[in-house]
């Protein structure tokens, strides 16, 4: 199915499925990882970028780094438990957007992407 | 490769016979295992290796620390060849344990891939 954007004049469609963003904490199949007084992995760094860069960069480039930070600087700490000691983890975005997503302030234009 | 003699409490608070940062108290520092590198404000922990400088006033050293470092072995109050000059005074700064989880039963934990 698709439907329609615009003027009957100037018309054209776009797929229903088309700009949604999934933002997974773990890639399917596999564990995420949750520290009891801090949270989880990617939300700490989730949080973490958006208070960063969050107005300036990209959804994507964003996400880019909430993996990196996810990836990087997390590896569980579980000594009790040694076959689950030392693991790691990496997000999955899985991504449909057809733009550049900018939580730009008014007034100010983003610099790439087509509009 | 670090001096094995950082361990000790004693010898990290030495080195900051020419600690720059008036607002940063140099033995909260030593004691939770950072010794002074001599290098701009930069500080280095001995147990798990991070540097961190570039001290903004309000900075927390136990929460810069954890925040560049989340598995400092120290922080996370495992077992360190650390020698403190007060055990009771280190274990009032440390913050308190917290557990890496994933799953719904952290205490039974099902042998499983991790990414
Ligand atoms: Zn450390």
């Amino acid at each position: 199915r698709t439907e329609t954007d615009g003027d009957s004049t100037m018309s054209y469609k776009i797929p229903i499925h088309a700009d949604f963003l999934i933002a997974y904490s773990t890639i399917p199949g596999f564990y995420s990882w949750r520290n009891t007084t801090r949270g989880s992995w990617f939300m700490q760094s989730l949080c973490a970028e958006l208070a960063a860069n969050g107005k300036r960069l990209d959804m994507l480039t964003l996400l880019t780094f909430v993996c990196q930070r996810v990836a990087v600087d997390f590896e569980s700490c579980t000594p009790d438990t040694p076959e689950m000691h030392q693991q790691k983890q990496i997000p999955c975005i899985t991504t449909m957007l057809t733009r550049i997503l900018l939580f730009s302030d008014k007034g100010k234009v983003p610099a790439a992407g087509r509009n | 490769r670090m001096n094995e003699k950082y361990q000790r409490e004693d010898e990290r608070l030495k080195t900051y016979t020419n600690w720059p940062v008036p607002f940063l108290d140099c033995h909260t520092l030593a004691k939770t295992g950072m010794y002074f590198t001599n290098e701009d404000d930069k500080v280095k922990c001995y147990f798990c290796e991070v540097e961190i400088g570039r001290w903004e006033p309000g900075d927390q050293p136990v929460s810069e620390h954890l925040r560049w470092s989340p598995n400092c072995p120290l922080l996370r109050r495992r077992p360190t060849n650390n020698i403190p000059i007060s055990a009771e005074a280190l274990d009032a700064i440390l913050p308190p344990i917290s557990y890496d989880i994933c799953g719904s039963n952290n205490s039974v934990l099902e042998v499983h891939d991790t990414a």
